[in-house]
């Protein structure tokens, strides 16, 4: 089932590849077609999915082995499976590329390629979400950004390829951390079922005992890049980098907390957050539309995924020590994000801003190590997915029908167009958090976990939550500013008439794509507990086993 | 009995005028003539040192050098007279085609 | 085995969800279908909202004489690490809510009768009637609800929904900027509330007041500093929807929206949300907190009753008392006079709404006299809002007239009248506490507060009676320049019937009967004596003082602006002196020229210096690395060219050399080679002569 989600998209490229390039029409619908039956099974596996039970619809084959001689055995195994951080992500990825496919229906130059590289895209998300060995999930992760590198920058708007090399090269610099660690990491582990059977011990505690004390031989060791047996502390050589007990240090800092460092650094640009955020915003205003949505609904929540995923999972007393600067700098992203969308000329721009000031939260609740936080951070992962969604579709439909998008340039829009207007309306207060909506069980949540961590772990100070507070006040002001500029008054765009005939009100397939999206927006709202059950038991574990160093 | 050092006299002398002609006379032909010069210095100097150990190896080789060279005039006049046909010249200071 | 009293309870809970989600329902059909229903849909708002009244009585009826019930509805539970965090939505029935939702839904249904006449004609008709009922559906739940998290999501959804009703008009500039001003005055309330939340759920570990109320029932709110953070920020919520000092300012700007939707915001549900608050946490509320809310209530009230005093728009003289009523409202809140600020709540929600409907009436009229005029070919635009242009208008619409007078006498506070009743209680609730904590501290500030509710009821006074006059009594003041508009003039009648109704119905509740039988003193009313509540404040002084004070405020105030403005000599004319006290006063303290000042501009400039910094230093930060990166690239490629390169070129160049020289030797003549191949074994023979010797 896993696997047909990842592969899917390979065999639609293949039959678009074999397609003329005339046959334009057929690439949509084939393109369509496959994010829709992704989206089906989807929504058939969330449905499926039994919260607190492990891992499910697991599928593991031995993919890589090398026998390396003295130094032990190589393994990577090709390995799927489905637990509660990854599975409500799954869902946001499907339903955000379908939304995505049907937003490029009317991508005009090189539709050929154009779909090849959309598929590529969903098919490498996927992967990098559903993966649970590291290898694997790295390699998804970088493979990642051929696609995306080449719709920006072949697709985009005037400044594409700064754009595009910038977010390229930025992400790249975020996996060279990452690769770091991983390499640690494989030097570091074994798996422990594989190499009792080839060191010959049938018990896999004997053999763990055994491995403690030092009694097994290096060429004995199977290496692994399994992301689950990296949580035990008991799977790390003796000795080794990143073993708990492990002396290595540098700048004074142990190796676990600087491989912590590393994996958060690495994740924090692809989040963004501040200061290494400014990619976003070159790379959203460049791109079109559906990359836009893509890119905020599901890209940027691989940040996140990754830091509970590897972050929060294998380095847990990192997530203890450091939490007062991933608190600092999720506020400091909220606040000062938001204070970069107020002061934005291009609505693109400003929604982008507002999806870093978004994800900051995201940053703030994980470092409060609570419960509320962490749900709230996983809450937001997904109520971010879908308003931002919606917000960049918004920016997108203006762009069609008048190819600008500066705020200053429209007055009154509301009278022309009352259906976009309703919709914006939604999204905007969706998206500053209107309770009856997901963003603000999301947001709630993270601030009373960053405010309740005073009380219960100590780790946050309470004027965190406080000033992220503010963030949200300031949420308000930038949408509510640009809706009274944008759409209220008298109507008016600069320079006349040649666009007035143009500004016609959402067609049928925009509504199609905005509609369910609110509609999700809402149902999220009102029954939080249709994600918070999915995810809420193995966060408690991870906030557990954090709380426990 | 002629001591050694006059054959081996002989022959240099032989061999140095072989030597002059090679190098110095521009004709085809002259030169072809200067090589049997040469040829037969070592035949002198062959059948010289052959008196010496009473073996006639010397003796053989210089039937064979004399068997070598009349094959070789055979062929050297076989490839001037093309050489002449495709140049119309017997001059070797004109033939200077191997440069290239 | 459910015993007959859990069905009933059921029952009563079932009723009351149903009116919380009709509303929401009619909301929701008539937005997205409205525009294709006969009359948009009008009707079926109007008629639901009729059945919510009706269910309201009726729950009225039920639960009048049984004791609190409270109905926990889960709704999802977050696994915690002790034990699960279940969020309830829970509802509470007792009699204030039952009394409330009655107050809020005869409003909204009046208000929707009005609203057909009055806004008929208007743009945008369809959207009209469903915001109302998200509107009303949004203040039910506040009342409703038992739970600090589920009663700030019914709140924020008040805010919305007031955004959406302010900027009802959005193709107005003014309108779209009174909308968002609201919204974003909340919203800083809003924070100061969240804030409450948070520390109420650190601390106690839930949002349900019920398990507070449990919580607290014995030892009372303990006196840190951290309990009153958090009864304030809870009142900063207050503060902002009930638009007390300092965010009052959204308020008259909130003027923009529709008459008729004026009347229920500020009657019966968005201003009465913040005092509701203050009634449901109020077990939450520190004594220091009370004394900030004390004084907060009555700098509102008198800051708030000042400027009404010298506007000349009609809507706005109402906007600022709704204001400083509700500074009593917040003074009686802080003063522990909690029976006396919700009793007020109620009788104010009736004769403000009253208030509201008639000046909507009027301006109506206004409006045809303007049509009337255009007709006749006079084209003037002039200001349909203004008092000084009216005048007289008691004889042609009698009934508007006598409406607006009852409502008017009871904001005032003339005896037999409600409003009389409740402000009289909370003047002698600020008294008694004034005397109560000077007799325990000796302290003389505390009678600052009964002092200023006495002159702001003295104010209050003035300028209701300047409006009266300005608006019903004397000549027409628009024929002073426009004689023509007599024919027009004499046309000015009554609204119809259903405008009527409603302000006959809310002027007529606004008598003292309907909440007690003594037209002088409404403690021993029936709903008084329902909502009361121990204070801690023993009685020093004997009420027919507090009764007296009031009556000759009122009369003290009432007097001068019969003096001033009953002589027919007073014209628009005296409207030109600009002293400063009045422009002050005109401009509402200037404060909204104050926050732009300290709060907007430096805000702005905040956001443009952060803009600056992103723009310049963090991506001036990437460039530079990028650059530097790029430079040395070209360093690298020129070591690589030139060095490396030139390694291995000087090589080649060396073996080119060796060739040419070698070359030399071979001019294709094969007397040369020869030659050559002598010299070689002459060298060779040297060469070993050489050695051997």
């Amino acid at each position: 089932m896993l696997s047909l989600l990842i592969f899917l998209p390979f065999i639609s490229i293949f039959i678009i590849a074999s397609l003329p390039m005339r046959r334009y029409y057929m690439h949509k619908v084939i393109t369509l077609f496959t994010t829709a039956i992704q989206l089906v099974v989807s929504i058939v596996l969330f449905v499926l999915y039994k919260p607190g039970k492990g891992i499910q619809f697991e599928e593991k084959y031995n993919w890589i082995e090398m026998d390396l001689g003295k130094v032990g055995k190589l393994t990577a195994q090709y390995f799927v499976g489905l637990d509660g951080i990854n599975v409500s992500m799954m869902l946001l990825t499907a339903i955000v590329m379908f939304v995505g496919a049907l937003a490029s229906w009317k991508i005009v130059e090189n539709r050929k390629g154009y779909f090849s590289l959309f598929l590529l895209l969903c098919a490498t998300i996927h992967g990098c979400f559903l993966a649970l060995d590291f290898l694997l999930f790295f390699i998804f992760f970088e493979f990642m950004l051929l696609p995306m590198y080449f719709l920006i920058g072949i697709w985009g708007g005037p400044r594409r390829e700064y754009a595009s090399i910038k977010f390229f090269l930025y992400t790249l610099l975020g996996s060279i951390f990452i690769l770091i660690v991983m390499i640690g990491l494989y030097v570091s582990v074994v798996d422990p079922f594989q190499s009792s059977l080839s060191a010959g011990i049938t018990d896999v505690n004997i053999f763990k005992t055994r491995l403690a004390s030092g009694q097994i031989n290096r060429s004995e060791m199977v290496h692994t890049f399994n992301m689950l047996l990296m949580k035990d502390p008991a799977n790390y050589i003796p000795g080794s980098v990143f073993h708990t007990l492990s002396t290595y240090t540098l700048w004074g800092y142990s190796a676990r907390a600087l491989a912590f460092l590393a994996i958060m650094i690495g994740f924090a640009i692809k989040l963004p957050s501040v200061p290494f955020h400014t990619w976003l915003p070159d790379a959203h205003v460049e791109a079109p539309t559906p990359i836009s949505v893509v890119l905020a609904g599901v890209l940027l929540k691989i940040g996140g995924y990754g830091m509970i995923r590897i972050g929060y999972s294998i380095f847990p007393e990192g997530a203890f020590h450091f939490a007062f600067a991933i608190g600092l700098i999720g506020v400091i992203s909220v606040v000062y994000a938001g204070l970069n969308a107020l002061a934005m000329k291009d609505l693109k721009k400003m929604i982008a801003y507002s999806s870093v000031s978004h994800m900051g939260f995201v940053m703030l609740g994980l470092a409060s190590v609570t419960v509320e936080g962490m749900n709230g951070a996983m809450y937001q992962m997904v109520s971010h997915g879908i308003l931002a969604s919606m917000l960049f579709l918004i920016a997108g439909v203006l762009y069609d029908r008048t190819h600008d998008r500066m705020i200053d340039n429209y007055r009154g829009l509301a009278v022309k167009m009352p259906a976009y207007t309703a919709v914006v309306i939604i999204a905007f207060f969706a998206s500053f958090g209107l309770p009856g909506f997901s963003g603000f069980i999301a947001e709630l949540f993270i601030l009373l976990g960053a405010f309740n961590a005073k009380y219960t772990n100590g780790l946050l100070p309470q004027w965190m939550a406080i000033a992220a507070t503010a963030g949200i006040l300031l949420g308000a002001v930038y949408y509510l500013w640009t809706l009274q500029r944008m759409f209220f008054g008298k109507f008016w765009i600069r320079s006349g008439i040649t666009w007035k005939e143009g500004l016609y009100d959402l067609d049928f397939r925009e509504k199609f794509m905005l509609v369910p999206l609110a509609a999700l927006a809402v149902v999220f709202g009102l029954f939080p507990h249709l994600l918070l059950n999915v995810f809420s038991l193995e966060l408690k574990e991870i906030i557990k086993v954090i709380l426990v160093k | 009995m002629i001591p050694l050092v006059h054959y081996l006299i002989i022959s240099a002398v032989l061999f140095s005028i072989g030597i002059a002609i090679v190098i110095t006379k521009r004709n085809i032909i002259v030169v072809l003539a200067g090589i049997e010069l040469i040829l037969n210095a070592a035949n002198i100097n062959l059948v010289a040192f052959s008196t010496q150990d009473g073996m006639l190896k010397g003796q053989l080789f210089a039937l064979f050098v004399m068997i070598v060279a009349a094959a070789e005039a055979a062929i050297a006049l076989a490839i001037v007279t093309q050489v002449y046909k495709h140049f119309r010249t017997s001059n070797l200071d004109e033939l200077n085609k191997l440069k290239d | 085995m459910i015993s007959l009293e859990t069905i009933l309870t059921l029952q009563n809970v079932f009723i009351a969800l149903l009116i919380l989600l009709l509303p929401m329902g009619t909301f929701g059909v008539l937005y997205f279908f409205g525009s294709k229903l006969p009359r948009k849909g009008d009707w079926l708002a109007t008629g639901v909202m009729g059945i919510c009244l009706g269910l309201s009585v009726f729950l009225l009826t039920k639960t009048w004489n049984l004791p609190e019930t409270v109905a926990q509805i889960p709704w999802f539970t977050l696994p915690g690490l002790q034990r699960d965090i279940p969020f309830l939505i829970s509802i509470a029935l007792n009699p204030l809510a039952a009394v409330m939702m009655v107050v809020v839904t005869l409003i909204s249904f009046l208000v929707h009768l009005y609203s057909i006449e009055y806004m008929y004609d208007k743009k945008n008709y369809t959207r009209y009637f469903p915001y109302l009922g998200l509107f009303t559906s949004s203040m039910i739940g506040i009342v409703l609800s038992d739970n600090l998290l589920v009663t700030f999501m019914c709140w924020e959804l008040v805010g919305f929904a007031s955004y959406l009703l302010i900027g009802f008009w959005m193709e107005k500039p003014a309108a779209a900027r009174a909308s968002k001003k609201a919204f974003l005055i909340n919203r800083i309330g809003d924070v100061g509330f969240l804030v409450g939340l948070f520390i109420v759920y650190a601390k106690f570990g839930t949002f349900d007041l019920a398990e507070l109320r449990e919580f607290l029932a014995y030892t009372g709110i303990s006196e840190q500093l951290i309990f009153t953070i958090a009864g304030l920020g809870i009142f900063l919520g207050c503060v902002g929807k009930s638009a007390q000092f300092p965010l009052q300012l959204w308020l008259p700007d909130a003027m923009e929206g529709p008459t008729p939707a004026s009347a229920l915001i500020h009657a019966a549900t968005m201003v009465a949300a913040g005092i509701y608050l203050l009634a449901k946490t109020y077990l939450l509320l520190t004594g220091d907190a009370l004394l900030v809310i004390a004084f907060t209530g009555t700098l509102t009230a008198l800051l708030g009753a000042l400027p009404a005093i010298v506007q000349t728009d009609i809507k706005k003289v109402l906007a600022y008392s709704t204001i400083s009523q509700l500074g009593f409202m917040v003074m009686a809140m802080g003063v522990q006079a909690y029976d006396a600020a919700l009793f007020h709540l109620i009788t104010h929600a009736f004769f403000k709404a009253c208030l509201f409907l008639t000046a909507g009436a009027v301006i109506h009229e206004m409006h045809h006299v303007k049509q009337g005029m255009f007709i006749r070919g006079y084209f003037n635009n002039f200001d349909t809002l203004n008092m000084k242009l009216m005048g007289g208008l008691r004889k042609k619409m009698p009934v508007t007239f006598a409406a607006y007078f009852i409502s008017c006498m009871a904001l005032i506070g003339v005896p037999f009248f409600s409003g009389f009743l409740s402000k009289d209680a909370i003047l002698e609730g600020t008294m008694q506490w004034a005397l109560h904590h000077y007799k325990t501290s000796g302290q003389t500030f505390y009678f600052l507060i009964p002092v200023t509710a006495i002159l702001t009821v003295s104010v209050t006074a003035y300028y209701m009676i300047r409006q009266m006059i300005l608006v019903f009594f004397g000549e027409f003041k628009l024929k002073t320049f426009y004689p023509q508009v007599e024919p027009v003039f004499q046309k000015i009648h009554d609204p119809g019937w259903l405008m009527k109704i409603p302000m006959v119905v809310l002027g007529t509740l606004s008598v003292w009967i309907f909440f007690s039988v003594n037209p002088l003193s409404g403690h021993h009313g029936w709903l008084m004596e329902k909502l009361a509540y121990v204070s801690p404040i023993v009685p020093q002084l004997d009420a027919l003082v507090a009764l007296l004070v009031s009556v000759l405020a009122v009369l003290a105030g009432a007097s001068l602006a019969w003096y001033r403005f009953r002589p027919a000599t007073y014209l628009i004319q005296s409207d030109t002196d600009h002293s400063f006290v009045k422009r002050l006063l005109k401009n509402n303290w200037y404060m909204d020229q104050l926050y732009q000042v300290i709060l907007i501009k430096p805000g702005m400039q905040l956001a443009v210096l952060s803009a600056w910094v992103d723009r310049t230093i963090i991506d001036g930060l990437i460039h530079t690395i990028a650059y530097a990166g790029v430079l040395f690239s070209y360093f690298v490629s020129f070591i690589d060219k030139y060095l490396l390169d030139g390694i291995v070129n000087l090589g080649a160049w060396i073996s080119l050399r060796i060739g040419r020289f070698s070359r030399s030797f071979q001019q294709g003549n094969v007397q040369g080679y020869f030659a050559y191949a002598v010299l070689g074994v002459v060298l060779v023979f040297l060469y070993l002569l050489i050695i051997e010797f």
